[in-house]
């Protein structure tokens, strides 16, 4: 009880915000060196922006003593001019110069080096990661927390980089000036901060509301879409209309709160901006008088205290957005730190004969539901075993032990005698073919979906393979043939041919074992019969694996395992089961009963 | 752009005041530089301390004047927004799901998804930002000359000039962003189009050792999209610089020519140039943030056409109420059907059916062959179909999709769970339906063991499209769902093909006791389901093949014979 307290106090503590803007800072290794440009390039910009305020204040005592008598020399004001426009146009330059840099470098790092980061991790993830995590919660991970990342990375950096040496730039400046002036300017600076660090922590509340509540309208949206024909056929429009009403009413009240809340801010920072102004106006305004600083300088004060405002308003966004960025930050990392699939402890290689053995395996999805108890079984190499059983049995637990998609709890599986979590994955992977119930086609050509399990195959190959498996008829018959592209909604491809394709697809793939979880329970019954042959054919010679709700696709295995509730209730060859009058007998006989 | 207003429309009394207050919000801040060129001309020069005083107050005022508009602007602008958002979505939501489910299918899913959720959000934050942008730099642009022009009509005029070359140098480099915009977002789909695939089909990726071909694929496809979204956000990240460049241009304009003119003319002062150089930068920053609300123009206009495109979709369906209790005979004469407005090939042809009450029909056939197509003109799914249809003699086209619906109860193929606990999901089939009546459905659909094998029973919770439940067991939800509705026709869409033969026969056993006297249509592919029913269609590319019972078929119906054969090995033993 207290290792897992903590446990899960350190797994707080890797993911707590001093930590992860470290690593985040960490992170960004790859590119200092862009970086580093970037910041060369950020000062001599800010160098060349504080230098005209300078020549403007110049400018300006020439105007101001003329109106008080003294005359214009013409020569003086062009030369002011010309170098005037220097600056500008140096520091228009530098500015291009940074955003380049920042969108190109730091954007790009983030925005697709992440993505491919996740993409490469998903290649790592244990199956069970997969099956516990909702499709679209991986894809808001990268897309939205990783965008959210990369904007807020983009003002932080921009900020560090570029404002707070700006904003140190100025106060030299002003300083040099005059302190009292520069003291009226930059006393308000960390109120100004401050204030608005508060609100945007203050706002950060009412935005986690509002991506929450955000949430639950995107996944009701989704739901209602996807299940559409239902709401349709149940008449359940007004339901739903109700439900999204509710969850918009909830919408409203946080995207109108969060709305102000980050509104705020703004208003406050130009308020305290426009005191300072006021300030200099007024302290500017008595030394001028007394001849103590003059009329540009109070210019200069003035232009160079605007230049102040853009910093500081990046840095109180910055503040607002460390938090958002940390929480997504977070979620990205949740998802690379993930832990992996453990890697095989040596590398033996299965001999290839296809003998398998279970010994004593017990296995749980859920550790307070065990599902496979206890379960003893012996294949020789060649043989047809079927799994039979209700719904829910744990069937389909069998062939994901044996692929290694979940490693048992206890207990062995030997291929030839070799425990498999002693084999490589993937070596483990290429003893077998599978076809499984639910089709699994990837949007691309015909042809690739068919040669997705021997890169090398051939044309002939292909087609062969799509003969045997009966569609190479249909496929010829499609306007594009081998080439037509499949796509998510393929509303040409039935699912029946559909399983045909992954059909033939494990036919090409040619391996020496074979998993058949209802392979068939699309295809209609006359390729049925057709595919049936094949399938024989195929299965000749080969340890292969069978689910099927058709008993009579089955009737001539070598073992029929009936498994209930996780174990193996009864085992033997059609005869012998059917002789027991057993569990296996019932199941068979049900589907000859007429119910009256 | 337009089309974005014209959602604004109802909210025309906050737009209007958040506009005003934009407006007052705007004039303060230029005035500051005035009342400061004052300062300089009467206070700095004739050594009046007094009146710099009396001016800084008035500064000030008009500085707390300026936040007090800000805030109650942002108030207003707020409510707006939620408003707004608020009645948009429940448009769009209301309206997709008026919809006929042709019309659906042809918009895809997907789309209507991201035009629901993310696209709104999207105008949600351009909408709170458009007024700020309509107002102050009309307001900034217009008050600046006005002001100027009050010292000399040149400062003027290189200020009016200002502004529409800004515009036009954005509008230049922005030209490109649109289709790169567009290119970008389909990429986005693509890419979490194969991260999806990734996902659902990762045993069969796993078995093939594919995983790090599947992730080459993605990263391509994310390469391309960040390509096209970094570009565009060079671009509009350059405009600013670019922008202040131009202003800072004429603001040395401003400088040179009012040295000249300040020796020529006698009412000019240095102050009033101090005071224009000032405008400059506030009609600048104003014009900064219109650019950048500029430069996502093409954006908006994409994601408005995509909303509007849902919006103007003609109501599908009526959604009117009817109490017409139906007895449930359905007939159809000659019908044929095809998709997509009738002009594809006909995937129905010449279907006849006669069902009545009480009937058990079973429909057979392989994949591809109708069935499903059948059923769902039986549920009035689709429009452009030809031939006679009618339930109780009356014509569908007499009928509302309520009367249709509300007397027909389907399970459908593809099982639906939704986010919520078993009970919700089953009570979707009537909402007002008794614990009791919950249960016995339960009981039917054989989930008993199921619901009772959690603690929470009935109110387990279902995540989002049953993730935690296996295909048997969302089917047999579906089923519980689709007869605890009070109908009089039970459609039942290859409702059983996930359950073993032992479940499927306690279940119809149950089925056939709590749905007596009503009638069942057993849509199925397997042989050992449709021998149970009274009379069963055989289906076979589109046509019904044949029509009899169970041994009448095995007798005259070779395709029926034929799936007999291969499913139940064909030793011609019919158990009785």
């Amino acid at each position: 009880m207290s290792a897992s307290k903590t446990k899960t106090k350190r797994i707080k503590d890797q993911y707590s915000t001093r930590r992860t803007v470290l690593r985040l800072v960490k992170d960004l290794k790859p590119i200092a060196w862009a970086l580093l440009l970037t910041a060369i390039v950020c000062g001599g910009n800010v160098a060349l922006s504080v230098i005209a305020p300078n020549y403007v204040g110049e400018i300006s005592d020439i105007l101001y003593a003329y109106s008080k008598g003294t005359p214009i020399v013409e020569k003086q004001v062009i030369e002011l001019c010309i170098k005037l426009l220097i600056a500008y146009a140096g520091t228009a330059v530098l500015s291009m110069l940074t955003v380049v840099l920042m969108t190109n470098v730091t954007s790009r790092y983030y925005t697709y080096g992440m993505r491919v980061r996740i993409s490469d991790k998903l290649q790592r993830l244990p199956i069970a990661f997969v099956d516990g995590t909702p499709k679209g919660e991986v894809i808001s991970r990268m897309m939205n927390d990783v965008s959210n990342m990369s904007t807020t990375i983009h003002v932080i950096i921009e900020l560090f980089i570029s404002g707070i040496i700006k904003l140190v730039v100025i106060v030299v400046m002003l300083v040099m000036i005059n302190v009292w002036l520069a003291l009226a300017v930059t006393v308000l600076i960390p109120f100004s901060i401050l204030l608005s660090a508060y609100i945007a922590s203050k706002s950060e509340k009412y935005w986690k509301k509002y991506r929450a509540v955000n949430g639950k309208l995107y996944s009701f949206v989704e739901e209602d879409y996807t299940g559409f024909d239902t709401v349709k056929a149940f008449n359940l429009e007004q339901r739903q209309s109700k439900i999204n009403e509710q969850i918009l009413q909830e919408y409203g009240k946080q995207i109108q709160k969060s709305w102000w809340m980050s509104g705020i801010v703004q208003p406050i920072v130009a308020l305290t901006n426009n005191i300072a102004y006021v300030a200099v106006c007024l302290i500017g305004g008595y030394f001028a008088i007394s001849n103590i600083v003059s009329v540009g300088e109070i210019v200069e004060v003035i232009l160079l205290a605007k230049m102040m405002a853009a910093p500081l308003e990046s840095i109180a966004n910055g503040m607002g957005s460390i938090n958002r960025t940390v929480a997504c930050a977070n979620r990205v990392y949740k998802v690379l730190d993930s832990a992996e699939m453990p890697l095989a402890t040596s590398e033996e290689q299965p001999l290839g004969k296809g003998d398998v053995e279970f010994v004593n395996v017990n296995f749980a999805y859920d550790k307070d539901k065990p599902l496979i108890k206890n379960l003893n079984l012996s294949v020789k190499a060649g043989q047809k075993v079927a799994i039979v059983g209700p719904t829910g049995g744990g069937k389909t637990t069998i062939v994901n032990l044996l692929m290694r998609f979940y490693d048992v709890d206890s207990g062995k599986i030997l291929i030839d005698g070799v425990d498999i979590t002693q084999i490589d994955r993937n070596k483990l992977r290429r003893q077998f073919a599978m076809v499984l119930q639910d089709t699994w086609l990837f949007s691309g050509s015909v042809y690739d979906n068919i040669a997705y399990g021997k890169a090398d195959a051939t044309k002939e190959e292909v087609e062969q393979a799509a003969k045997k498996a009966h569609i190479d008829h249909f496929i010829r018959s499609l306007p594009q043939g081998y080439d037509t592209e499949i796509s998510e909604d393929a509303g040409n491809i039935s699912s029946g041919q559909k399983q045909l394709l992954t059909i033939a697809r494990a036919y090409l793939a040619d391996r020496k074992m074979l998993i058949l979880d209802e392979a068939t329970s699309n295809v209609d019954t006359r390729t049925e019969l057709l595919i049936q042959r094949m399938m024989d054919e195929l299965m000749q010679g080969r340890t292969s694996f069978v689910i099927a709700h058709r008993l009579s696709t089955i009737v001539n295995a070598d073992i029929i395992l009936v498994i209930n509730n996780g174990s193996i209730v009864e085992q033997g060859t059609h005869e012998q089961l059917l002789k027991l009058d057993g569990f296996y007998a019932e199941i068979y006989n049900s589907q000859y009963e007429l119910l009256k | 752009m337009l089309r974005l207003v014209k959602y604004l429309a109802p909210y025309k009394g906050t737009v209007f005041a958040v506009m005003l207050m934009y407006a007052l919000s705007a004039v303060c801040s230029l005035l500051m530089p005035f009342v400061m060129s004052n300062i300089i001309e009467f206070g700095i020069r004739q050594e009046d301390m007094a009146y710099i005083w009396w001016m800084c107050g008035a500064m000030m005022g008009l500085a707390l004047l300026s936040m007090t508009f800000a805030l109650i602007t942002n108030y207003l602008n707020s409510v707006m927004v939620s408003k707004l958002s608020v009645t948009m979505r429940k448009q769009v939501f209301e309206k997709v799901n008026s919809l006929d489910v042709e019309k659906f299918g042809k918009v895809g899913t997907g789309s209507l998804i991201t035009r629901t959720t993310e696209d709104i959000s999207w105008l949600e934050e351009i909408a709170g930002q458009l007024p700020y942008v309509v107002v102050t730099v009309p307001v900034m642009f217009v008050g600046g000359v006005v002001l100027s022009m009050l010292y000399d009509y040149v400062l003027a005029l290189i200020l009016l000039a200002v502004s529409p070359l800004i515009l036009l140098v954005i509008a230049l480099i922005t030209k490109g962003m649109e289709k790169r915009w567009q290119r970008g977002e389909l990429y986005t789909d693509i890419q979490n189009k194969i991260i999806r695939e990734r996902l659902s089909g990762i045993r069969v990726i796993r078995a093939f050792e594919k995983d790090s071909y599947e992730h080459a694929r993605s990263s391509k496809a994310t390469r391309v999209m960040c390509n096209c979204f970094v570009r565009n956000n060079t671009i509009s990240g350059i405009i600013t610089p670019l922008g202040t460049l131009l202003l800072n241009i004429a603001t040395v304009a401003i400088i040179y020519v009012g040295s000249r003119r300040l020796q020529t003319i006698s009412w000019l002062d240095a102050a009033d140039i101090i005071a224009t150089i000032q405008y400059i930068a506030l009609i600048g920053n104003a014009i900064m943030i219109m650019a950048w609300t500029i430069a996502f123009v093409p954006r908006i206009k994409i994601t408005m056409q995509r909303i509007d495109e849902v919006a103007n979709l003609a109501y599908g369906e009526q959604q009117e109420q009817s109490d017409r209790q139906l007895n449930g005979d359905i007939k159809f004469e000659h019908v044929n059907f095809a998709y997509g407005d009738g002009k594809g090939e006909d995937v129905l042809t010449d279907i006849n059916i006669d069902i009545r009450k009480g009937d058990v029909v079973g429909i057979i056939g392989g994949t591809g062959s109708g069935k499903t197509t059948l059923v769902k003109l039986i549920m009035n799914f689709y429009e452009n179909v030809r031939g006679n249809r009618t339930l109780d003699s009356v014509d569908y086209s007499e009928l509302t999709q309520a009367d249709v619906r509300n007397n027909i109860a389907i399970a459908l193929q593809k099982s639906m769970i939704f986010e919520g606990t078993v009970e919700e999901n089953i009570k979707m089939g009537n909402k007002d339906a008794t614990e009791q009546q919950v249960m016995n459905a339960v009981d039917v659909a054989q989930l008993k063991q199921f619901v009772e094998s959690h603690e929470e029973g009935l109110q387990y919770k279902l995540i989002q499209a049953g993730g935690n439940l296996s295909g048997g067991q969302k089917q047999r939800v579906n089923i519980a769902r689709s007869i605890i509705k009070d109908a009089s026709v039970y459609i039942f869409d290859d409702s059983f093909s996930a359950l073993d033969y032992l479940t499927e026969r306690n279940l119809r056993r149950k089925l056939n006791v709590y749905l007596k006297d009503k009638t069942q249509i057993i849509v199925t592919q397997r042989a050992a389901t449709a021998m149970r029913c009274d009379k069963v269609y055989v289906m076979d590319e589109g046509k019904i093949v044949g029509c009899g019972t169970h041994k009448q078929l095995l007798k005259d119906c070779s395709v029926y014979k034929e799936i007999y054969d291969s499913q139940l090995g064909g030793d011609g033993n019919v158990g009785e």
